[in-house]
């Protein structure tokens, strides 16, 4: 357990000074300013739902997996490429705490940011409409949806150093965009589809669950999430485990 | 010193010449001792590509130079020893436990490996300390300090590593690999990039670990470097294992190559007349103050020669052998013995 911190706090020292750092900032801006457009364009309304919608059509199908993608496949992945794994590997430590350390350095690292660019979102597009039940649906999604990329994309890196970011941009854009927006059943094997029920949980009885729906109860969606997230870490330690460093 | 390795009811001492025989089994001895170092019958292949074929050794305390051509197997051997590949096929042990899938054996390891990378944005105080809690010591800072004083980094340990030439990368290395006081060291070209004067260094190093009874293996293709280090080589040509042991020893096994000798006395044409008939000789050349010979009886030569000045009454000042060197060895074994 003692050698996790190290290994965490390496990682979200890398991760924090990676170029690739500024294209998620950017990407997360997005939200942000489409909000501000909003609320200049609708000129003075007062409509949290808006925000709600954002999140649902752009951040969780988009923008928050690409997010996970950019960061998790560099915390091994970028070991990998950049030649430092054995640093790590080579020392008397379980693979599996390589693999938490790194899982949570990376979903640490998401999750501060996904959460930053939605209360930021949800501050510029739902001012006079502020509703604390909203935000605290839309900040449990977007940990939730953090959680759950990580343990998918992080695995990814190790598979695939290089080809890994690309491979994952077409799995967000083809599956978790496309795919699971137009087919329920395609759905039931995407992680939004359970994102989308923490959403619908977060929100509980307010008006606004309307505009989220899930057929997934939230109790559900969190089990899967938590299932996600073991398959992920279970799968990254076995990879970790066989591969070899040519 | 020469290798003495004994396999399960024999004991062969002194170098071996590799010539596809048979070699350790598990749970070699070395010296009379278990090896610290043990590979039996491993072979590594990719596809059809055979990486290393049927490679056998076991080997203990002290300096041993693993030698050999560009993709003669040196680093394919490394990493097997390390984990870092499996082998296709045979066993690979360290004090005595298998490498793969065995994290607890790397707190008696410590590895210097070939590749260049490390985290620029760490200096190397935070990344030897890095090592150092990774490996579970109780005082970090102290460990690394140590480490970083022995590479002679002490002074620059808080600039970051982005900034470090080669030569300071290299030993920040060796640092890492040493912060833990392992057992077995694995050393894959540990003094490339360094200068001079580093380089000495760092080979004073590896020898006092040598002397303090830790098994260093150190691949290198700087020959001259290597015989300061010690004289136990393990030589690998095309994935396989050419032959381990005392190099003087392996030279000695070197029976169909004449040696050559250089003699310089009082009177190098007489006593070139006289030795041109004796035993073994295939060759007198004169030099100014010399003669060169070539003798494929070393022994008899060495007897023949002050037997020949004594009787001539030449005075003998030198008699020096000029193939005994680590290198003559090494183009032998690479060329097959065709040079």
């Amino acid at each position: 357990m003692d050698s996790m911190i190290p290994i965490a706090s390496l990682t979200v020292r890398a991760l924090t000074r990676s170029r690739r750092l500024i294209v998620v900032a950017l990407l997360l801006a997005v939200p942000a300013l489409l909000a501000l457009v909003f609320r200049l364009s609708a000129s003075g309304a007062t409509d949290d739902g808006f925000t709600l919608q954002l999140f649902d059509l752009l951040v969780l199908p988009l923008l928050l997996p690409l997010t996970a993608l950019i960061l998790a496949t560099s915390a091994l992945g970028g070991e990998v490429d950049d030649k430092t794994l054995p640093y790590l590997t080579l020392k008397p430590i379980p693979r599996l705490n390589v693999v938490a350390a790194k899982y949570i350095a990376s979903a640490l690292v998401c999750a501060a940011l996904v959460e930053v660019a939605l209360a930021v979102m949800y501050a510029v597009g739902a001012v006079g409409a502020f509703e604390g039940q909203t935000l605290g649906a839309l900040l449990l999604a977007g940990l939730a949806g953090c959680l759950a990329y990580t343990a998918v994309f992080l695995p990814l890196g190790l598979f695939l150093p290089r080809q890994g970011l690309i491979v994952g941009i077409l799995y967000v854009v083809i599956w978790e965009g496309i795919a699971a927006g137009i087919s329920t059943g395609l759905a039931t094997l995407s992680v939004r589809r359970y994102v989308e029920g923490t959403l619908h949980l977060g929100l509980g009885t307010s008006p606004l669950a309307s505009l989220a729906p899930s057929s997934l109860s939230g109790a559900t969606s969190l089990l899967v999430v938590g299932g996600i997230v073991l398959l992920g870490a279970a799968v990254c330690t076995w990879r970790l485990r066989t591969m070899e460093m040519p | 010193m020469p290798t003495s390795v004994t396999t399960t009811g024999a004991t062969t001492t002194g170098a071996r010449e590799r010539r596809g025989a048979p070699g350790a089994t598990a749970g070699a001895l070395v010296n009379g001792r278990p090896a610290t170092i043990e590979l039996v019958g491993v072979s590594k292949w990719y596809g059809d590509k055979v990486a290393l074929s049927d490679v056998t050794f076991a080997l203990g305390p002290g300096v041993t130079a693993l030698l050999g051509a560009n993709g003669a197997g040196k680093s394919t051997t490394l990493k097997l020893l390390t984990g870092q590949l499996h082998p296709s096929r045979g066993e690979v042990r360290v004090l005595g436990q298998p490498v793969v899938a065995n994290p607890a054996l790397y707190r008696q390891i410590g590895v210097v490996p070939e590749q260049e990378g490390l985290y620029p944005f760490l200096t190397a105080r935070e990344f030897i300390e890095l090592s150092a809690r990774l490996c579970h010591l109780p005082d970090p800072r102290a460990a690394a300090r140590a480490a970083l004083e022995t590479v002679d980094l002490l002074d620059v340990a808080d600039r970051r590593l982005g900034a470090y030439s080669k030569g300071m990368r290299q030993r920040v290395k060796i640092a890492q690999a040493l912060v833990h006081d392992p057992a077995v060291l694995f050393l894959d070209e540990p003094l490339s990039g360094a200068d001079p004067r580093q380089r000495l260094a760092i080979m004073q190093i590896f020898t006092a670990l040598g002397a303090a009874g830790k098994t260093v293996l150190i691949s290198s293709h700087i020959l001259y470097e290597v015989e300061r280090m010690g004289s136990n080589v393990l030589v690998m040509v095309n994935g396989k294992l050419a032959a381990e042991g005392d190099y003087h020893a392996i030279r000695a096994l070197m029976d169909d190559r004449p040696r050559r000798v250089r003699v310089t006395c009082s009177d190098a044409q007489t006593l070139a007349q006289a030795l041109v008939v004796a035993p073994g000789v295939t060759s007198v050349a004169l030099e100014a103050q010399a003669l060169v010979v070539e003798t494929t009886a070393p022994l008899a030569f060495h007897q023949a020669v002050p037997r020949a000045a004594q009787q001539a009454n030449i005075r003998l000042y030198a008699i020096e052998g000029l193939d005994e060197d680590l290198e003559t060895v090494f183009r032998y074994l690479v060329s097959g013995g065709q040079n």
